[in-house]
Order: C-alpha cells, then sequence, then structure tokens
C-alpha cells in the first residue's frame, strides 16, 4: 500500500510541486503585509492580512485540486497504468484508496506549509489586536473541504472518454463549489455541504471506478 | 483448491450491442498448458481480460484458482504472472524503477531468479521503457511475470509484434521456464505454431464461439477432410454432424468433419461416392478450417 502511495505521490510530483509554489507565493504575499502592518502600528493589518490571503488560496488550490485529480485518473487509464497495476498483487479498492489519500496529502501539503507560516509570522510580528483563531481554522478547514471536493469531482471527470465536456463542465462546477463560500461565508453550514458533496463524489467515483474496464 | 485453476461458465460479452464471446465454456486443468487459438479479433484478450478482472463479462462466470474474477484479491492476484498483449508496462518509468515498483508490489519475489533473467535477456536497467524495443518489453514483462513464482501464468499473445528471430528466441526461453514445475499455463495467440510448441491442449475461438476445446492429439486425430467424387452431382446434404467446411465443385465435394469415426463413413457410404481421398491436414490446415465457421462447438473433450 505504502509503495503505491508512493507512486501516486511521485507521478504526480508536478502538481506537489505546484502546491509548495503556492504556499510559497501566498506567504510571499503575508509577510510583507505582517511587517508593514506592524511597523505602522496598524492594529487590523495582521489579521486582515491573513484572513484575506485566503480570498487567493480559496480559487487557486481548488482549482489544482481539480486539474490534479483529473490529471491522475485521466493520465493513468490513458497510459493503462492502473490495468497494468491491477494485474499485481493489487486491487481496484487499493489503487482507489491510495489515489484518495495522495489527494489527501496534496492537499494537506500547502495548507501546512501555510498554517506553518501563520504560526511564525504571529510568533515574530504578535498582533496588536485579538486574532479570531476560530475563524482562521474554520478558513482552513473549508479551504481543505473545498478543494477536496475539487479533487474528487477532477478523478470522477478523469475517468471520462470525452475530455473537452469534461473540462467545460468541471470547470463550471468548480464555480459554482467556490461560489458557496461568497453565499455562506467559512461557517458550519459549508463545511457540512462541502463534506456531502465530497462524500457523494467519493461513492460515485469508487461506484465507477470499480465497475469500468480498465 | 478445485483442480481448474481457470474456469469459464456461460461466458457471454457484448461490445456496443455486438456479441464478441457467446456462451464459453472452459476449464484448464492444474498443470495444463493451454493455448487459446483465434484469428485477430476472436476475443481471445476479451476473455483473458475478463478472467484477470479487468472488464466484466455481460453474462456468466469466470474463476481464476477458485476465486471469481470480479472479486480477485490481491492475494490471488500476487499468485498470477501475466503477459499483457502489447506488453502495457507503464512506459514513462525507468525500467529499474517499474522492477522496484513489481517487488514492492509483489508477495512473493525470486531476486536471484529475476537476476538471472535479466541478465539471460541483457536487459538494461538504466533506460525508459518506452526507449525499449518491442522484444525486450515482451522479455522484461515475462522476466516481472516470472519473479513471483505464479501458480499461473497467463501469456496473452506474447510474441505480438516480435520479428521471427525475436519470437524464436523469446519462446525458447519462454518453454525452458514454462516447462521447469508443471505450473499451470493459459497462452493465447494467433500464431498457430507458437501454440503448438507450449500447448497440451488447445482451444479455438472462431465467430465469438469456442469451436475446439481438446488436447493436441486429439484434434489432429479426429479432424479429417475428405475428397469426395461422385458419378452425378454431389448430394445437397451429407446429413452429418460436425461438419467443419463443406466445398462443392462439378462431381467433387470436399469435407473436413470433425469427429470422425466409422459412423461417419458409414453415412458417406451410403451416398455411393465413386472414390474416397482423405487430405492429409496439418494443424495450420485445421485451424484454418475451424475458423472459417460460426456454428456450435466442433470437438470438446
Amino acid at each position: 500500500m505504502l509503495a503505491l502511495i508512493k507512486r501516486e505521490i511521485r507521478d504526480n510530483a508536478v502538481f506537489f510541486l505546484l502546491a509548495i509554489i503556492l504556499a510559497g507565493i501566498t506567504n510571499s504575499i503575508l509577510l510583507p503585509g505582517f511587517a508593514a502592518a506592524r511597523k505602522d502600528s496598524m492594529p487590523v493589518g495582521i489579521p486582515t492580512s491573513m484572513y484575506s490571503i485566503f480570498a487567493f488560496i480559496i480559487i487557486v488550490l481548488p482549482l489544482l485540486a481539480l486539474a490534479m485529480g483529473g490529471a491522475q485518473t485521466y493520465l493513468d487509464s490513458k497510459k493503462k497504468i492502473s490495468s497494468f497495476l491491477s494485474t499485481l498483487a493489487v486491487t481496484r479498492k487499493q489503487l482507489l484508496f491510495t489515489k484518495v489519500i495522495a489527494g489527501i496529502i496534496w492537499l494537506i501539503v500547502p495548507l501546512a506549509l501555510i498554517a506553518l507560516a501563520d504560526i511564525v509570522f504571529l510568533t515574530n510580528y504578535p498582533s496588536l489586536i485579538p486574532v479570531e483563531y476560530s475563524l482562521l481554522v474554520n478558513m482552513f478547514a473549508v479551504t481543505f473541504l473545498c478543494s477536496l471536493a475539487c479533487y474528487l469531482l477532477g478523478m470522477y471527470l478523469g475517468l471520462s472518454q470525452s475530455r473537452i465536456p469534461a473540462i467545460i463542465g468541471g470547470f463550471f462546477i468548480y464555480i459554482v463549489i467556490i461560489s458557496l463560500i461568497i453565499i455562506k461565508g467559512f461557517g458550519p453550514e459549508t463545511m457540512m455541504i462541502y463534506s456531502v458533496l465530497s462524500l457523494v463524489l467519493v461513492f460515485n467515483f469508487c461506484r465507477r471506478f470499480l465497475s469500468i474496464s480498465l | 483448491m478445485s483442480d481448474y485453476p481457470v474456469q469459464i461458465d456461460n461466458l457471454t460479452k457484448f461490445y456496443e450491442g455486438r456479441c464478441v464471446l457467446e456462451d464459453i465454456n472452459l476449464k484448464v486443468p492444474e498443470g495444463c498448458i493451454y493455448g487459446l487459438l483465434g484469428r485477430n479479433g476472436s476475443g481471445k484478450t476479451t476473455i483473458i481480460r475478463i478472467l484477470l478482472g479487468l472488464d466484466f463479462p455481460t453474462r456468466g462466470r469466470t474463476s481464476l484458482l477458485d476465486c471469481d474474477s470480479a472479486n480477485l484479491s490481491a492475494k490471488t492476484h500476487g499468485r498470477i504472472g501475466y503477459v499483457a498483449e502489447g506488453h502495457n508496462l507503464i512506459q514513462n518509468y525507468s525500467v529499474s524503477r517499474l522492477i522496484k515498483l513489481c517487488k514492492d508490489l509483489s508477495l512473493k519475489w525470486d531476486e536471484g531468479f529475476f537476476r538471472s533473467l535479466i541478465e539471460t535477456f541483457r536487459l538494461p536497467t538504466d533506460r525508459k521503457v518506452s526507449k525499449l524495443s518491442t522484444g525486450m518489453r515482451a522479455q522484461l514483462n515475462l522476466s516481472l511475470a516470472m519473479a513471483i513464482d505464479p501458480e499461473l501464468l497467463i501469456l496473452d499473445d506474447p510474441t505480438l509484434g516480435l520479428d521471427t528471430v525475436a519470437r524464436r528466441q523469446f519462446l525458447e526461453l519462454a518453454v525452458d521456464l514454462l516447462q521447469k514445475d508443471g505450473r499451470t499455463i493459459l497462452f493465447s495467440s494467433h500464431i498457430l505454431s507458437d501454440v503448438e510448441r507450449i500447448a497440451d491442449r488447445i482451444g479455438v475461438l472462431a465467430g465469438g464461439k469456442l469451436v475446439v476445446d481438446c488436447s493436441l492429439e486429439e484434434l489432429k486425430n479426429r479432424v479429417r477432410k475428405l475428397r469426395l467424387i461422385f458419378g452425378d452431382r454431389p448430394p445437397l446434404d451429407l446429413h452429418l454432424t460436425e461438419i467443419v467446411n463443406c466445398q462443392t465443385a462439378g462431381r467433387e465435394m470436399t469435407v473436413t468433419i470433425a469427429n470422425y469415426n466409422e459412423q461417419k463413413k458409414a453415412v458417406i457410404d451410403t451416398f455411393k461416392p465413386e472414390s474416397v481421398t482423405e487430405i492429409p491436414m496439418s494443424l495450420e490446415d485445421i485451424f484454418i478450417e475451424c475458423t472459417k465457421i460460426n456454428k456450435s462447438p466442433l470437438m470438446s473433450v
């Protein structure tokens, strides 16, 4: 199982690199904001920098997740990798499980890097007004769940035979998914909706992956 | 464990409304080298893919090593070696990376034996799989399949795309390896001589049906081609079952009959032919005759 997870990560190294670059960009935007806010003694500057950065992450990370999910399943099926792997001592369920695990690891990487940077920045540049930690946690959770839903959507669409409708449809659904945050915010309701959506998508992906010709 | 590592019961498969396999029944006994023959597109690969759980039947059931093909466990997969048609290995991997992956994912791995195969085949491990020739890919695929010391080995047209020399070399090495320790082998090919060299028993697929399923010797003995010359026009119907092929030209009738015996000879004699001559048939002739037709099973012993 570990070998399969390692294979997924290595085969999708480009996406892992992109996720790290995304975290780097986010942190490099965040740092000057923190420093300037502290220097000019802007009491709301630090929390505002931290909250506003999510506007950037929430757009880019789910889009990347959608692309990674799609590429993972599409390329596996095109290059007949799943077909080859499932003739080894591996079951389809294991293949499916490792793909989802690799996706979750991929999502955790940039979010963990950003969270780590936030902790470092807050330690070095303490905010003059209290930071809403619960809001920050919600923001991370919603971003994770939203990206997970997009990743699973990408995996599902990657199995489609017709590429162009899948890409257009996927992009349209992606807009609908991230729009939910504008409507509902970062609250528990949004988390609940994304969790249900992720469950539905993972169920559908399982059903399809376990019944198609490899 | 049952005596039949490969079992197919009433297998039917439709592709886009077209029936590619119809009511196939097949049992491969333990220790047997079974050659599955058929022309290109006759359904050999489809049968193998269904057996391995890569595809699903429309109707019927298949099993490998007593495990339903649709639910093969990782353990069962680990006991089966598979050489795919076209050698669909992971093309963008280097040979060494692919070997490591297969090793990590195997339940049993005979490193010494595998290394000896790699050396025999002189396979470059630093090259990308996509840069290997078709022959080298075939050899790598066979080496990977053999390294797990499989109880059951499935070879799907392993010599497809190889030139005559490479094919001969591949088969000679394969024969040595296969005959070592009585493992069960299902070997598909459209090249008769390949199967003839290896198989104990053969099956012939034609028109989506398994028209022959018997031992190689039996097939040679039981299919006869006769040239019948009649005084007048030949009869429209010989009233015989298991006629593989029948052609008439003037007073002459050429008929190929499966399971030829005394009763069938007696039936032919009732038509009073002026002469009956047996035309010797090679295995290739038998195969060609068998794959011309689209009828019910001819020989199943």
